[in-house]
């Protein structure tokens, strides 16, 4: 249902700022990294604005991409290692926020997995993640990213998962964040 | 949050990085001397394997038999060589399907199989050793091959080296796409982009 994500003006000029910033708290520039060993890249970020149900973190080895998603994390998440690295690159990383409401997937048990369905009541979604809630704990994370205008979707769970609670967000990404460019030694 | 003398050592870092990294002109990985090539390619398609262009279906669940839609590349003999190209698994019903190989022209057979099984695990055929979890349904990923003919075959998966591999000498070449692995079944697409390869 979607084409081509809107980026907001500011997006564009948060790129086209330098990358030296004497402020490193700079909400306009939430992510920042550091080489911590010659092959390791360690990422955070701040993002306090309200509504955000998690970010998307991108990786490239030209300035110009393509870029590739690491990972899809939850809110609650704020760091990433990006870990053994390919030696003597330069290394782009991008986080973009998404936001989205969830909705609970009807399940179906499969012999070697399980598959959700449910109904695509959203406009304008990039996308459907696939959430979940391992037992004993109390927080959603993304396991899947599912296409737009899609209703079901197989997952074959690891064993602690079998059991565990899913839901299905309907996301759209927001602004990408500033760009950190870091280079691999060894 | 990290404590005042973290947060002065992180900026420090990024604008040292910033001043003093110049983008490359190639995003190759590994120490320089790295030469972009464009070896030749032929289509190959078996049993219920289909190309269009950089997309490779295995439109068949039979879990026997030859079923491929891959491109073969040109063999190459000694140096170092390397791939990158990008994949995303847009479906998969089947399981153990092989996305990337290094084929052994001399011994011969497959020396290196990237397969995916149904849920996402990327893994070495051969040895059977886990890489990633990142091959889910709609998920891009990067892979990285860097090979140095008689001494290792190196396998990077979005930018983190996953798999080390001793390799003989003799004559190679890559392969990408879908293919039954023999303990494999269809269906499968998957879709290939921003391939590229370098010499050294």
């Amino acid at each position: 249902m979607r084409g081509k994500v809107p980026i907001a003006v500011s997006a564009a000029l948060v790129l086209a700022l330098p990358a030296c910033s004497a402020d490193a708290t700079d909400p306009e520039r939430p992510l920042r990294g550091v080489l911590t060993t010659p092959t390791d890249i360690d990422l955070d970020w701040q993002d306090t604005r309200p509504g955000i149900a998690g970010h998307v973190l991108e990786f490239a080895t030209e300035e110009s991409g393509p870029y590739t998603v690491l990972r899809y994390l939850a809110p609650h998440v704020t760091s990433y290692r990006h870990p053994d690295l390919l030696p003597h690159t330069t290394f782009h990383y991008r986080l973009r926020s998404y936001r989205g409401p969830t909705v609970r997937p009807a399940r179906t048990d499969l012999a070697d997995g399980l598959r959700f369905t449910w109904t695509d009541d959203s406009p304008d979604e990039d996308g459907f993640l696939l959430e979940i809630r391992k037992k004993d704990s109390h927080r959603y994370d993304p396991v899947a990213v599912v296409p737009p205008d899609t209703e079901t979707t197989d997952f074959v769970p690891l064993p602690d998962e079998r059991h565990a609670g899913y839901r299905i967000r309907a996301f759209v990404l927001g602004e990408q964040s500033n760009v950190v460019r870091l280079t691999t030694g060894e | 949050m990290p404590l005042p003398l973290r947060t002065v050592t992180v900026t420090t870092a990024l604008c040292a990085t910033s001043l003093l990294a110049a983008p490359q002109a190639f995003a190759e990985v590994e120490p320089g001397g790295w030469r972009s090539v464009s070896p030749s390619f032929n289509v190959q398609e078996r049993g219920c394997g289909q190309v269009d262009g950089l997309t490779f279906r295995l439109t068949c669940s039979t879990a026997s038999g030859d079923q491929r839609a891959e491109r073969r590349y040109a063999t190459y003999t000694g140096g170092t060589r390397q791939f990158e190209g990008r994949f995303r698994i847009t479906s998969l019903s089947g399981t153990r399907i092989s996305l990337k190989q290094t084929f052994n022209d001399s011994a011969p057979g497959p020396y290196f199989m990237l397969a995916v099984e149904r849920g996402g695990r990327l893994y070495a055929v051969h040895g059977g050793a886990t890489l990633s979890n990142a091959g889910t349904v709609g998920a891009t990923v990067r892979v990285n091959t860097v090979h140095q003919v008689g001494v290792e075959h190196r396998t990077y998966i979005n930018g983190s080296l996953k798999h080390r591999y001793a390799s003989p000498g003799g004559s190679f070449y890559d392969k990408f796409g879908a293919y039954r692995t023999n303990s494999g079944s269809g269906q499968a697409t998957v879709e290939w982009s921003d391939i590229r390869f370098w010499r050294k």
